[in-house]
Parts: C-alpha cells; sequence; structure tokens
C-alpha cells in the first residue's frame, strides 16, 4: 500500500539528487538535467498532495502542469544560450564562465 | 490716509528701478530716488492735513499677510501722531541729504547705486515707522540695518570702510537678536503681532514677564541707536560717505531705536524696572558721548560722539516717561545734526581734510557752510530760541518732573552733560572756521548751489523748529500737545531754564576762552590729567574690551568648535562613513566570484537557514 509518506519521501530523495547535481556538476547541460530533476521532484510532490488529500478540485494537477510548461521552456531558453555560449568560448564548463566577478 | 503705504512703497520701488535700469537712465536714475522721497514728503503733508482736518488720532489699516494656522499675520500700517512726525521728519531729511549728495557724489563711479541704498535704507526707515504690527516693523528693521550696512560700506573698496561696515552690521545684529526675542515673547503670551493687540492685552501680563519683554526690546534699540555699551559702531559709520553719516545720524538708522521704545512705550510703562535701566543706560551714553567728543580730532568723529550722547539724552527722556520730550528733542537733533554733517561734507569737500587740528579760519573761503554749521552747533549746544534749546529743555523737565530719588541727581549729570556738550560744540566750531587761515588751506571753497541749499534749508530748520513746541492759537496746539494729547503742552521752568542756559553759555564761554584766545593750553591740561587723557583718547577702552572678547573668548571658543568640527564631524562623521562603506566594500567584493555554483551553494544555505529559523527559533521565542 503506497501511502502520502512514500511519495514525500521519493520526492526529497529526487529533489536532493538535483541539487546536488545543480553544486556538483561542472557542466552547463548536466547542470540543466540536475535541476529539470528537482522540478520533477517537486511536480511528484504536487501530485501526491492533490491524490490523497484534495479529490474535489485539481489545484495539485493544474499547478503539474505549469511546471512542466514553465520547464519546458525553460530548457528551450537555457539549451539556446549554451549553444551561442559553445560556438563563442568553445566550452559549457560552468569552471569558465566565471568573467562576471570582482 | 489710506495712501501712507505708498511712502515706503514709493523708495523700495526706486530702489528696484535704479537697480534694474539705472545704468541706461540720465544721471545713473539719481532722480528717482528723489522723486520717490519727494513722494513720501508729500504724503506726510497729506496725511497732515487729513489729521489737522479730522482731529487727532490713531488711523490703521491692514490687509492679511499671511495664515499659519490659526495665526492670522496682517500687515499694515498705522498712522498716529507719533508716526506721522517721524514720517514728516525722515521724508525732510532724507530729501534734503539727496539732494546734497547730488552734489556730493558727483563723479562716482557707483553713482546709481548710492542712490538707490539711499532710497532703500529710507524706504525701510518709513516702513519702521509706519508698521503697525512687531514682525513687520522687525522686517523693515532689518533692512534699515541692511542699508546702513551698504550705505557705511559704500566706498569698500578701502578696507577700513569695508570693516566699519561690517562693525556697524554685527554690533546691531546683537541688539536685534533681542528684539526679535522680545518680539517672540509677546506673541506667545498674547498671540499676536498686532501693536493694538499687544497693547490691549498687556495690563493682563505680570510685571515680571513685561520687565523681560521690553528689556529685549529695549535691547534692539541699544543696538540701534548706539546705546552704550553698544554704541561702537556709531564713530566708525564715518567711512561711509558724509551725507550718509547725516542721514545715519540724524533721521534714520538711530532714530530708529528711539522711535522703537516710544512706539512700544504702553508696554515700558507697565514695566518700571525697565523704565529706570532705559533711564541709567540713557544717562551713562550721554555721559561717555560728551566726554569723548571733546578729545576727539576728526571733525566727524566729534560729531559722531555728539550723536551718541544726544541719543543718551532722548533715551533718558524716555526712561522719564516723555516721549513727547523724546521725540522733540530727536526732531531738533535731527535737523541740527544734519546739518552739522552737511557743513563738515562741505569742509571735506571744499578744504579736502577732516582733522580739526590742521583746519581754522575756514569761515574766511566759505562763509555760508561757517554760517550753517555756526547755527547747528548753537542749536545743539542750546542757545535760545534756537532748537536745541527748546528740546534739551524738555528732557530737563521730563526728568525733573519724574521725581524719586534717582531722577534729581541725574538732573545734576545732565547739567554737566549740557555744559560739555556746548564746549565740544565750540571747541569743533572755533578750530574749523575761526582763527588763522592756515596756508595749505588757501585753496578752500565754498560748496556748489546744489549743496548750498540743502544746508541754507536745514539750517532754517535748526533754527526755527523748537518754535513748534509753543501753542499757536487754533492752528497748531503745540508739538508734545500734538504727540501725547493735551496736559503735555509746552511749559518752561524759569530756574531749570536759567541753570541749562548757563550751563551752555559757560560751556560755550570755556570753549571761546581756550581756543580763541589761548587763555590756556588744552595740551598742558592733557599733559597734568595724562591718565585721564589716555581714557579718553582709548574710548574708554571699550573697543579694547570688545577686541578682547573677540580674540581671547569668541576665537578661543570658535577654534574649540573648528577642532570638535574637523575630528569628530569631519573625520569621524563624513569620512569615517565613506571609509566604512569603503573598506567595507572592498572586502565584501571577493565574495562575487562569478561562478555560478557558489552561488547555488549561497541560495541553499540561505533556505536551509531560513527554513531552520523558521521552525527552530521562532516556536521557542512565540
Amino acid at each position: 500500500m503506497i501511502t502520502l509518506a512514500h511519495l514525500q519521501v521519493l520526492s526529497a530523495a529526487l529533489f536532493c539528487v538535483g541539487l546536488y547535481g545543480v553544486l556538483a556538476r561542472r557542466n552547463a547541460v548536466l547542470i540543466l538535467l540536475a535541476i529539470e530533476l528537482m522540478l520533477n521532484a517537486v511536480n511528484i510532490n504536487l501530485i501526491g498532495f492533490a491524490a490523497f488529500v484534495d479529490h474535489e478540485q485539481f489545484v495539485g494537477q493544474v499547478l503539474a502542469i505549469f511546471v512542466i510548461t514553465v520547464a519546458a521552456a525553460e530548457v528551450g531558453l537555457a539549451l539556446a544560450v549554451l549553444l551561442r555560449l559553445y560556438r563563442s568560448r568553445a566550452s559549457v564548463r560552468v569552471d569558465d564562465l566565471n568573467m562576471l566577478k570582482w | 490716509m489710506e495712501w501712507a503705504w505708498l511712502a515706503p512703497a514709493l523708495n523700495f520701488a526706486a530702489f528696484g528701478l535704479i537697480v534694474l535700469g539705472g545704468r541706461r537712465l540720465p544721471g545713473q536714475g539719481a532722480f528717482l530716488a528723489i522723486l520717490a522721497i519727494a513722494g513720501a514728503f508729500g504724503v506726510f503733508w497729506y496725511a497732515l492735513a487729513d489729521f489737522l482736518g479730522r482731529g487727532t488720532g490713531t488711523y490703521a489699516f491692514s490687509v492679511t499677510w499671511f495664515k499659519a494656522g490659526n495665526v492670522d499675520v496682517p500687515w499694515g500700517m498705522v498712522l498716529d501722531p507719533l508716526a506721522l512726525v517721524m514720517l514728516g521728519l525722515v521724508s525732510f531729511i532724507a530729501l534734503v541729504i539727496q539732494v546734497y549728495s547730488l552734489g556730493y557724489m558727483a563723479g562716482e563711479e557707483r553713482f546709481g547705486w548710492y542712490f538707490a541704498v539711499h532710497a532703500l535704507f529710507a524706504g525701510a526707515m518709513l516702513a519702521v515707522v509706519l508698521a503697525d504690527n512687531l514682525l513687520l516693523l522687525y522686517v523693515a528693521w532689518e533692512l534699515v540695518g541692511l542699508g546702513s550696512y551698504l550705505l557705511i560700506g559704500f566706498w569698500y573698496e578701502r578696507r577700513s570702510a569695508a570693516e566699519a561696515a561690517k562693525k556697524a552690521f554685527v554690533t546691531t545684529r546683537l541688539g536685534d537678536v533681542g528684539l526679535l526675542i522680545g518680539i517672540l515673547l509677546l506673541f506667545k503670551l498674547t498671540g499676536t503681532f498686532q501693536l493694538s493687540g499687544v497693547f490691549a492685552q498687556a495690563r493682563e501680563l505680570s510685571t515680571g514677564v513685561l520687565t523681560a519683554a521690553t528689556l529685549l526690546i529695549f535691547l534692539g534699540a541699544m543696538g540701534k541707536s548706539a546705546q552704550f555699551p553698544l554704541h561702537v559702531w556709531l564713530p566708525d559709520a564715518m567711512e561711509g560717505p558724509t551725507p550718509v553719516s547725516a542721514l545715519i545720524h540724524a533721521a534714520t538708522m538711530v532714530a530708529a531705536g528711539v522711535y522703537l521704545v516710544a512706539r512700544a512705550f504702553p508696554l515700558f510703562e507697565l514695566a518700571p524696572a525697565t523704565l529706570v535701566v532705559v533711564a541709567l543706560v540713557g544717562l551713562v551714553t550721554a555721559g561717555i558721548g560728551a566726554t569723548l567728543a571733546l578729545v576727539m580730532t576728526d571733525l566727524k568723529r566729534v560729531l559722531a560722539y555728539s550723536t551718541v550722547s544726544n541719543l543718551g539724552l532722548m533715551m533718558l527722556a524716555l526712561g522719564a516717561g516723555s516721549i513727547a520730550a523724546a521725540i522733540f528733542h530727536l526732531v531738533a537733533h535731527a535737523f541740527s545734526k544734519a546739518l552739522l554733517f552737511l557743513g563738515a561734507g562741505s569742509v571735506m569737500h571744499g578744504a579736502e581734510r577732516t582733522d580739526v587740528r590742521e583746519m581754522g579760519g575756514l569761515r574766511l573761503r566759505m562763509p555760508l557752510t561757517a554760517f550753517s554749521f555756526a547755527v547747528g552747533a548753537l542749536s545743539l549746544a542750546g542757545f535760545p530760541p534756537l532748537s536745541g534749546f527748546f528740546s534739551k529743555d524738555e528732557v530737563l523737565l521730563a526728568v525733573l518732573g519724574k521725581g524719586g530719588v534717582v531722577f534729581p541727581a541725574i538732573l545734576v549729570v545732565l547739567l554737566g552733560i549740557v555744559f560739555l556738550s556746548a564746549l565740544y560744540l565750540a571747541r569743533a566750531l572755533l578750530l574749523t572756521f575761526w582763527g588763522e587761515l592756515k596756508e595749505e588751506n588757501r585753496h578752500a571753497h565754498e560748496a556748489a548751489g546744489v549743496m548750498a541749499v540743502p544746508m541754507a534749508l536745514l539750517a532754517v530748520g535748526a533754527a526755527a523748529v523748537g518754535f513748534l513746541a509753543l501753542r499757536v492759537g487754533s492752528l497748531s496746539p503745540g508739538f508734545g500737545a500734538f504727540l501725547e494729547g493735551e496736559g503735555h503742552a509746552f511749559r518752561i521752568n524759569p530756574a531749570l531754564t536759567l541753570a541749562s542756559v548757563a550751563a551752555a553759555l559757560g560751556g560755550f564761554a570755556l570753549g571761546y576762552a581756550v581756543y580763541q584766545r589761548h587763555l590756556f593750553s588744552p595740551q598742558r591740561l592733557a599733559q597734568r590729567y595724562s591718565f585721564l587723557h589716555r581714557l579718553l583718547v582709548n574710548k574708554y577702552y571699550v573697543d579694547h574690551a570688545y577686541q578682547w572678547g573677540i580674540d581671547r573668548v569668541v576665537l578661543a571658543f570658535s577654534r574649540g568648535v573648528a577642532l570638535f568640527d574637523r575630528l569628530v564631524v569631519n573625520d569621524g562623521g563624513v569620512n569615517g562613513t565613506a571609509d566604512t562603506v569603503r573598506v567595507s566594500g572592498l572586502r565584501l567584493r571577493y565574495l562575487q566570484s562569478g561562478l555560478v555554483y557558489n552561488y547555488a551553494l549561497g541560495i541553499v544555505v540561505g533556505v536551509v537557514a531560513v527554513a531552520l529559523f523558521w521552525w527552530l527559533v521562532i516556536p521557542r521565542v512565540l
């Protein structure tokens, strides 16, 4: 029997994996993938609450669809930016992109 | 009579017009100033006719100036006999002096500016005279101070003139601060600036408060009217052009203080302690002026200390409770002193020197000047039937009539001052115009017509103004009665008159014996009593005391404040703030590593910290 707690643990674990990826990875594309993981962790949380707590309205589902839409747009934009970066600097390593500093 | 406001307004307008377009106007616009002051004189005659037709009384009219909360400040004019007398005096003297200035200042670089400031000065004084509320009076009062500053410092290229102007301004400011506080105190107590309103409520105020307020107002009068110890600026004001001295000494600047006390007299009356202070300050001032005038060698300085002395007499009369005597002496003195100064100006113009020791015999070269100067000097010395005789007797009578313990004693001193006045005037007159004509003065020449006519006019005034005191049938009630109502008519105390005339004659005779017949030498006297002589030549060390005070007290204090400013305010406050921001910026900028994952870590740590705070700290505290 799957309960809300199971879903929350899954969501939290996924979020932490994503967070680790964002902090530890040096490749910009992989950081983007990690961000997607975090967004999906949030989606699982939303759907879980929608299924177990809220039976009348579809607030959780609607919000999840919003998140998916925004994530798709964000990935499209971010990949375009990365493509331009790669063209001009021949690298997508975030270590190399440190010009905006003191 | 409703048009009285025109008198100052015309002069302010003349000031504005000359300043804006003076260079393009013929004669640099001097005629505008003269027309304006002549207009003010016309207003005086118009108002006088009205007065004689309608009977004396107080006519006031005002409009709202501004409202602040529930305080309504109007500005307006009040015309009563006192204001009317001053209106006539100021406009006439200023008119005569401006005409004289046409000749005296001819060829001057800033000819137009001179007349512009003259108009401003006269207009401000007229506004003081006519103002019906204390706030407007104070504004005009400060404008008078500004006018005197600009005129005394007219030749500001000369360092001494600039210094004298500054001294006059600062010294009178000392008094003005008192006046301002006094006005605000009265406003706080009565809720109005209107003179009539303040007077109406004065009886309900306690004597202590009234004494404080009147003393503060008197402080302002002391500054402007050159009363001891604020008299030091007046002799230095000689640095201005001579007609300016005539104006300041006769009608405008110094008259303002006497007028202020007379105007606020309903308050002074209720504060007997203040009246005694006024009388004593007046007496001390009169004595100081009369003794110092004896030893000054600069003709204008002699006249300046004579003014100080006479202003003291006016204050003394006010202290003795007689407005009529004070204002009458003010008028008589104004005519005589303006005449004397114009004469001195004519001497400086014709003989080009100011030291009485270098003059002598000038009557042979400038007879009209000599004659009018003699009229002024004799009038001021109190010779019958010239105007000074009448007015000085009025002052003496006022003091005698006051009674009590203090005032009879004052009377004796006063007769001594009358004696000294005659002596120093005889000295100035004889040393300048009588005796041998010196070789280097042969080129001296009489003043031209435009300067001679004003002197002649003033000579007639100085000789005849005294008769205004007398009742002339139904035409004139006499000066005192006109000013203060019946019961203040002119009267004579034969014994007192005899004594004062004897004192004046004695003084003059002594002057004649010393400076004309050389019966004994003033130099030997000066040597024998060298201590006294030094005291007088150094002007009782009052200037030294001020200098000491400025050097040792004001400057020392200022140095301390400057140090505080440099170390605490500047180094600590201003530069300290800037340094803190700069140094912390220098340290903190290394947080901007430019690496995205560092920022991400910052966000994570921040979120975790907020979350911990939210769950762990806040529930405990609440």
